[in-house]
């Protein structure tokens, strides 16, 4: 069954972008924390994790899914920088790594300042190269995903940034550490804004970039509504600037100003989204047990 | 027996919890409310200094705690729902909180014994414990046993469910003998005789609701009763209450000849006898 998408909190406009006839279809279920939602444009195949159940998933075109990794460090996020490479936020691992050519792993952050970072959380790649990651503590906190060590270091769970030269850990900088949970995290389309979800905060923040890697003050860009299972999880921006975030109920999706156009209620509770297909024009949305797919009307920020 | 209380340290920004004297400091856990995922610490008391300093920061709520005769602390972090070892070089390691393939609810007191066996308590809570909601807390409050299998290094832990329907027992400690153990929950207190890695039967020795036990080498015990202290027969016939100046206790532990007493509102206090 391919159930309507349901909508609520809708303001004008949002039928541009989710029409009311959208579809919610079902790829893949029977996880236990569905996470990673990342297209590859490369193949046409689509990756994602279950966290809990320690596996990264692909899915190639027309197929089904099929297991990448196994165990995966109870990997969490998934991208793909400008080389196709494979960018894994390594949760369990407490590391940010990437899968080379050959299929060999390799570690690209692990520790600031002489001191285990937390647990690598969601993962973004800038157009020069930059990695950004968040680096909450969950992994060292939460039941049934634990790091080997489960002691925090640091005394800030910010959000980090790898630079595009340098080599580890020189090239390892922490540009935001007034968060409390960070979680999402995604460019605006010009990459001028760096959004940043904050799960304990029920809120968005963001940053202005500026072009040595470094960012303005922090701005309140929105505050999630709705009191309903769920939490500002992952998060993605199209190429128009709206944002799609996880939280109470669903999906839901903010304008570049800031404010509500309206929320997606998803069966079972949300965790990330990710566009894809070759026009961009898909939402992947990723729940604790299952994987889905429902077209949009503004494509997403492209990756890879 | 009489004792001179005094206070020694706090408050902290939350509630003082567990004790474990180290063999020249006392450490003690902090349970913060504050925000921040991994709040709570455990902090530890110089006497011969009078300072206070961080044993070990981001403790999640860990609660009860004590050494095992490996020399490592051993805590229950209450938001993790699990026991969690403290290892010398500043690491933490998961011991396993399955039992019977599902994850246990919240810890709160421990026992370690000769044997480096943990005897735990743990309840259903409604504090907002930590990451996804997946595991939903059992309706059961209980006594667990942690043991391996094999003595030594296996680092491999098994968990086993004791004793249930109690009433968020709170508190727990061994008989000096290792013979008996002592359960404190809202109903009263609770002895069980060991047999091997099992519990006899529950016996009700006293309907006073106690927070922290202690048991000292003549098989009495002191308990901690909101603001006074009790010492107990080994029958639960209580022999003595003293008076406790610094507020709600919560639980208590010799440090030396001293016994030293958490409170609700973050301190720590002394008593001299």
């Amino acid at each position: 069954m391919t159930p309507r998408v349901e909508i609520d909190r809708a303001v004008p406009g949002l039928e541009r972008l989710v029409s009311r006839d959208a579809q919610l279809e079902r790829l893949h279920d029977g996880m236990s924390f569905g996470e990673g939602p990342v297209w590859n444009r490369r193949d046409g195949s689509f990756w994602w994790v279950d966290i809990v159940g320690d596996t990264i998933y692909r899915r190639p075109r027309g197929g089904s899914a099929e297991i990448f990794m196994r165990p995966s460090t109870h990997a969490n996020g998934l991208t793909f920088d400008r080389e196709g490479r494979l960018l894994v936020a390594g949760w369990a691992s407490r590391s940010v790594w990437r899968v080379e050519a050959d299929g060999k792993v390799r570690t690209l952050a692990s520790e600031f300042d002489s001191r285990k970072i937390n647990s690598p959380n969601d993962i973004v790649v800038q157009s020069n190269g930059a990695i950004w990651f968040t680096d909450s503590p969950g992994a060292l906190y939460n039941p049934g995903m634990e790091a080997d060590d489960l002691q925090q270091y640091l005394d800030f769970q910010g959000v980090f940034r790898i630079a595009p030269d340098g080599t580890p850990p020189g090239n390892l900088s922490a540009p935001i550490r007034d968060t409390v949970y960070p979680n999402g995290l995604a460019f605006t389309p010009d990459e001028k804004t760096l959004y940043v979800n904050d799960s304990r905060l029920g809120e968005i923040r963001a940053y202005d970039m500026r072009a040595d890697g470094t960012r303005g003050p922090m701005r309140l860009f929105h505050k999630l509504e709705g009191s309903e299972p769920g939490i500002a999880d992952g998060m993605k921006v199209d190429r128009e600037g709206n944002v799609y975030c996880t939280g109470p109920a669903g999906v839901h999706v903010i304008g570049p100003d800031g404010k509500l156009l309206g929320r997606l209620l998803v069966p079972d509770h949300c965790t990330n989204m990710a566009f894809g297909d070759d026009d961009w024009r898909s939402l992947y949305i990723t729940t604790y047990h299952a994987l889905y797919r429902m077209r949009v009307g503004v494509p997403g920020v492209e990756v890879g | 027996m009489a004792w001179r209380f005094e206070h020694v340290a706090g408050p902290f920004e939350g509630p003082a919890a567990g004790l474990a004297w180290d063999g020249a400091g006392m450490l003690f856990s902090i349970l913060s409310p504050g925000p921040r995922a991994g709040e709570g610490r455990i902090l530890r008391f110089d006497p011969k200094l009078g300072e206070t300093s961080v044993f070990r920061a981001f403790t999640n709520r860990t609660s009860g705690i004590a050494f095992g005769r490996d020399g490592a602390l051993y805590g229950c972090q209450e938001l993790s729902r699990r026991i969690v070892r403290f290892n010398p070089d500043g690491s933490a390691s998961l011991l396993t909180p399955l039992v019977d393939g599902r994850m246990h609810n919240l810890p709160t007191g421990l026992a370690l014994d000769s044997r480096g066996r943990i005897w735990f308590c743990d309840s259903r809570s409604p504090l907002r414990t930590s990451g996804p909601l997946i595991y939903p807390q059992a309706d059961l409050e209980s006594i667990l046993l942690l043991r391996r299998p094999r003595e030594g290094g296996d680092p491999i832990w098994v968990l086993h469910r004791l004793a249930s329907a109690l009433d968020t027992p709170r508190a727990i400690a061994l008989s000096p003998d290792e013979r008996t153990l002592y359960v404190a929950d809202r109903q009263g207190l609770h002895a069980f005789t060991i047999r091997d890695d099992a519990l006899d039967a529950r016996r009700r020795l006293s309907e006073r609701a106690l927070t922290g036990l202690n048991t000292l080498q003549d098989g009495r015990i002191i308990a901690c009763a909101g603001a006074s202290l009790l010492m107990l027969e080994a029958s639960g016939a209580v022999c003595e209450t003293w008076p406790f100046p610094g507020g709600d206790s919560v639980n208590c532990a010799f440090g030396g000849p001293d016994l030293y007493v958490t409170t609700t509102a973050g301190e720590l206090w002394r008593g001299r006898p």
